[in-house]
């Protein structure tokens, strides 16, 4: 435990995504809590007393707007990467596991959502599902499955040809309790690491579909979506834009150091005990 | 080392006409190469003996001990353990037959999931056989690692905490924990240091004497086998090319390949004659296997009968197998 906070990405990472998760979640202390008023006379406030960051076009508070929009955002990136962890980590195991023809099948449909950028996957899943904050994260998730199908099916191969499942198979140990006493947990790690690089991901997709105007549609503020109310002031009022940018890239860059540092802190001790 | 006759003879282990293909894709299409790994292959192992098996690297040894382990299905042929074969049991009479039969790996730092703990090690083919209560496997498992020389402080530990020499000897002591009667040992000394490796050695010999064991002593490395074994198979290609007592085979080596693996040990027996000449072209390919003996690229006795036909593995003397077609005249 103690050498995990001798990593400095996972304590950078660490501390980042911990302070935007308490300022969310504190966010009816901290805030007026009133983000979707219009108070006209009140527009484009610049950054100043009462208005930490200003207010925007319809002179609504930017502060409590990107507080309250991170509680969607991180939500939908949260559910989003769960479905694909959950759907990736499964299809990547079975496919493994059987091999053959089921493998191959699975393999050539991976391989055609993989030609697609994600974010163009997500618009047309978006587009079919008519995005909502209760569709939103389908749209987002499921062009991340390939990640978590990847990796689980190359763990997966390689710690199947490992000696100790191989011992195991030859103390009379059946299939189910191989991959769950032994595949899964040493794939686990893995999963974290991308898991957390899917979350950035996800909150990066969310802010880009929001910025085309595919996002989750008004009133609800998502980053995306302020992000995109913003842009058409960039001049009048950059602090909209400016400062919801901000949070979504020191998300992002939080996820991606904590991604990169588990990474890391595991490699040596995977290397290790490989040797 | 005073066994009667009767039980000395007693067949722990017949294998017959085995036969193991492998197909690898071709890069090109789904057209795929096969090659055998083990042709043709038979062989009978004594109650308590150690039975070495020596080959170069890839001439199918690790695939044999893992068709005899029941990890794969050989192609044809039958493995008789005890009489029964195991190449069609039921899964559950299979699982039953598993306690007899165990194995150590090369690799100890492979062979121990790293994320579980000398205990959780230890304990779980105790739980995969539903051996318990829990009392019982704690006193099975510390009655075994004492026997390998681990402290049972230990318990709690993880694999990476302990040195190679400790994971083989913790390795040697999993295989133990069901009481098997058969051991399947490939390359169980390879991957250590000569110092640990003597260690590891003269442990084997004394579980085998304690505990009345039978070893398959598979290595690449005749000196090894030379000092273990009671009596040794020397394989090439697939097959068995000799097998022997070991006295009997060091004192009449009658296959020029096991003469070529008798000159490269490192302190070459001064008993064998070193004008042959050393083996020079490679192995040959498994995908082209060479006609007729398979080792004629290499042998410097080859003749065209060499070429043509195969030999077959015939009884020179008395428990002397060796397949060479000049095998009727000793090697001068
Ligand atoms: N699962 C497998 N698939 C394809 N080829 C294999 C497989 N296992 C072994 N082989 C091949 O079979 C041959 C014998 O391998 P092996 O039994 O491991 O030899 P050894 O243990 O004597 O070094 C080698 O050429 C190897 O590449
Ligand atoms: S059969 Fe011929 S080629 Fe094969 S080992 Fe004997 S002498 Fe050499
Ligand atoms: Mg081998």
């Amino acid at each position: 435990m103690k050498s995990i906070l001798k990593n400095k990405q996972i304590v950078i990472g660490g501390v980042l995504i911990l302070l935007i998760v308490l300022l969310v979640l504190l966010a009816p202390l901290i805030t007026s809590g009133d983000y979707s008023s219009v108070d006209l006379p009140n527009k484009h406030l610049a950054p100043g007393p009462g208005h930490p960051f200003g207010t925007d076009y319809y002179g609504r508070d930017v502060w409590t707007r990107i507080l309250y929009g991170g509680r969607i955002s991180l939500s939908v990136a949260v559910c989003a990467t769960l479905l694909a962890a959950v759907c990736g980590t499964l299809i990547g195991s079975v496919s493994a596991y059987f091999g053959g023809a089921v493998d191959f099948i699975i393999g050539r449909i991976m391989d055609v959502f993989m030609s697609f950028p994600m974010l163009l996957s997500s618009l047309i899943i978006g587009i079919i599902l008519k995005a909502s904050v209760r569709t939103m994260f389908l749209s987002i998730g499921i062009p991340c499955i390939p990640m978590f199908y990847r990796m689980t099916r190359s763990n997966t191969l390689s710690i199947r040809e490992r000696g100790f499942t191989k011992a195991a198979v030859s103390m009379g140990s059946g299939p189910m309790r191989i991959v769950l006493r032994h595949i899964l947990p040493n794939v686990l790690p893995h999963i974290l690491v991308v898991f957390s690089s899917a979350m950035g991901g996800c909150i990066l997709a969310e802010s880009s579909l929001g910025f085309l105007g595919f996002g989750i549609p008004q009133p609800t503020p998502s980053w995306g979506l302020v992000v995109n109310e913003g842009k058409s002031f960039m001049f009048q009022c950059p602090w909209t834009a400016g400062f919801a940018g901000l949070f979504i890239a020191l998300t992002v860059l939080g996820f991606n150091l904590l991604g990169d540092g588990i990474r890391d802190y595991l490699d040596p001790k995977i290397r290790n005990s490989y040797l | 080392m005073t066994q009667s006759t009767n039980t000395a003879d007693q067949l722990l282990l017949k294998a017959e006409y085995l036969n193991k293909k492998f197909s690898i894709s071709t890069g090109r299409g789904f057209k795929k190469l096969s090659y055998y790994a083990v042709r043709d292959l038979s062989l009978e192992i004594k109650k308590g003996e150690i039975f070495g098996l020596v080959g170069e690297s890839g001439c199918g040894k690790s695939t044999l001990g893992s068709m005899l382990l029941g990890l794969q299905k050989p192609d044809s042929g039958s493995i008789l353990f005890e009489g029964k074969d195991l190449t069609n049991l039921s899964s559950s009479k299979l699982k039953e037959l598993r306690k007899d039969i165990q194995t150590v790996f090369q690799d100890p730092y492979d062979s121990l999931d790293p994320r579980f703990t000398i205990r959780q090690i230890m304990e779980e083919p105790l739980i995969i056989q539903g051996i318990g209560p829990a009392e019982k496997r704690t006193e099975i498992i510390l009655s075994l690692l004492d026997r390998v020389d681990i402290p049972s402080d230990f318990l709690s530990r993880y694999p990476h905490q302990l040195s190679g020499g400790q994971r083989q000897r913790l390795c040697i002591a999993r295989a133990l924990t069901l009481s098997p009667r058969f051991l399947i040992l490939d390359e169980a000394v390879s991957a250590l240091d000569v110092s640990v490796q003597a260690q590891v050695i003269n442990l084997l010999l004394d579980l085998k004497e304690q505990l009345e064991l039978t070893y398959l002593f598979i290595s690449h490395d005749l000196s090894i086998v030379k000092f273990m074994s009671d009596r040794i198979a020397v394989m090439y290609f697939g097959r068995i090319v000799e097998l022997a007592d070991k006295h009997e085979l060091s004192r009449n080596i009658r296959h020029p390949y096991t003469k070529a693996l008798f000159l490269a040990m490192p302190e070459p027996d001064p008993d064998i004659p070193v004008e042959v000449n050393h083996i020079e072209a490679g192995v040959p390919s498994l995908i082209n296997p060479p006609g007729g003996c398979a080792f004629h690229p290499r042998c410097p006795y080859a003749t065209d009968r060499c070429r043509k036909e195969a030999p077959e593995l015939r009884e020179i003397s008395e428990g002397h197998l060796v397949a060479c077609h000049l095998a009727c005249e000793p090697i001068s």
